[in-house]
């Protein structure tokens, strides 16, 4: 008798590790910067006495900024010393078919542990105005969308953390293609791309820059963890 | 009790036996197997047997040899796998530029002179995102190689893009806090 209802302990145990793990399905998105800051550069002053003359040169200097200086100083800002594989992501829970809250994370495979860091709250996204859309559905279930709209980006400090060492505030137009595949009891994103081409203003250590380049969010391999997880 | 035990252990026994003689006959590779006679491969008219690995059991595949005896493949779906395997590279491409894996960067500088302008694309957002100034050689050959005007562009870009010192390099403070990358090994 004791042995059955071990037994039958143990067969509950496993089914509701199964149930939980089926429960929630994470699409895991890469994002990715290329961006090109243009900062005020030293200024040269000659003087010529003899005509009364003085040019000044004033040199604008550019740093590239990608996705792992962005790394770079979120780890700094987060006291992480992430590898050089350190991938940011965008993670999606998808609940019964219903999008859960995305979060931007850090996700550092190099090391025997898997480090992973939640910098959600350093990024603000936001809509400006409409989107417009190019869809096909079938029998009510989007199956191509291309959307195209213009949104607002910023790289900012968060409560609790040191001050980031560089920041931005990024506006552009956004083209987002997706293509789903019905996945179980939710819709799965897949092969989707979001490309946003951006200009703006930052700072690198207080130094003001003006930054223009692009940014992208695709699904890439592995693109969906089954069961809670990244 | 002494039943009790040895009747298991001769049934566990055989059943081994079993298995191994299974295994045995099952495995044989294609080749040791006597070819018959109406299975000639330069027979236009005979089928033919396409070997396949053998695990367990060997499997034969029969096809009609005669091009004009096989079903016309829908071009449609020709195109949508054509696309589909396209798709899938370029996720392969951004994801081993994401993860910076140390031998991936030849594989996507490889992928610079594809027909397919959507992987070329990606291959040279990927060499971007990967940062590694050793992939400039490449991007220069392909510069020199392309005649599309968009990719020349794009390649442009691309190396004023490697070529600026990055914002890691600019602050001493952060190269610190991010080791230098993994060398390519190019």
């Amino acid at each position: 008798m004791i042995q059955k209802l071990k037994l039958a302990g143990m067969a509950a145990f496993i089914s509701a590790i199964a149930l939980a793990s089926q429960a929630q399905t994470n699409v895991v998105e890469s994002v990715t910067f290329a961006l090109t800051a243009f900062y005020q550069g030293q200024s040269v002053a000659v003087t010529n006495v003899s005509h009364h003359l003085t040019n000044v040169t004033q040199n604008a200097a550019s740093v590239s900024i990608a996705t792992k200086d962005i790394i770079a100083v979120l780890g700094k800002a987060t006291a992480n010393t992430f590898s050089s594989a350190a991938q940011l992501l965008r993670v999606t829970p998808i609940l019964k078919g219903v999008n859960g809250p995305t979060t931007i994370i850090i996700r550092d495979a190099s090391s025997k542990a898997t480090n992973i860091v939640d910098v959600s709250g350093f990024f603000m996204v936001s809509g400006t105005g409409t989107a417009v859309d190019n869809s096909t559905s079938t029998n009510n279930v989007l199956i191509t969308d291309t959307s195209y709209s213009t949104k607002n980006l910023s790289l900012a400090d968060q409560a609790g953390y040191p001050a980031l060492t560089a920041h931005f505030n990024l506006q552009g137009f956004v083209v987002a293609n997706l293509t789903r595949d019905i996945f179980k009891d939710g819709l799965i994103a897949s092969g989707s791309s979001t490309t946003w081409t951006v200009n703006g203003t930052g700072d690198r250590n207080g130094v003001p820059f003006v930054v223009e380049g692009n940014s992208t969010v695709n699904v890439s391999a592995p693109s969906f963890i089954v069961g809670p997880g990244y | 009790m002494r039943a009790k035990v040895i009747i298991p252990v001769l049934a566990l026994a055989s059943l081994i036996l079993l298995l191994a003689g299974l295994a045995h006959f099952g495995g044989s590779a294609p080749s040791q197997q006597p070819q018959e006679p109406g299975m000639a491969a330069d027979s236009a008219s005979a089928a033919r047997a396409i070997p396949v690995q053998p695990v367990f059991h060997q499997v034969a595949v029969v096809m009609p040899a005669q091009h004009s005896a096989l079903p016309e493949i829908d071009p449609a779906i020709m195109e949508e796998q054509r696309l589909e395997a396209g798709r899938q590279r370029v996720a392969e491409l951004r994801d081993w530029a994401t993860r910076r894996e140390p031998n991936s960067l030849n594989t996507i500088l490889s992928e610079l002179s594809n027909p397919d302008a959507g992987i070329r694309r990606a291959a040279l957002a990927a060499a971007m995102e990967f940062g590694d100034r050793s992939a400039i050689p490449a991007l220069q050959e392909a510069l020199e190689s392309n005649s599309d005007p968009q990719d020349k562009v794009s390649l442009q870009r691309a190396i004023a893009f490697l070529q600026l010192p990055t914002l890691t390099e600019a602050d001493p403070g952060l190269e610190a806090a991010m080791p230098p990358s993994i060398p390519s090994g190019n």
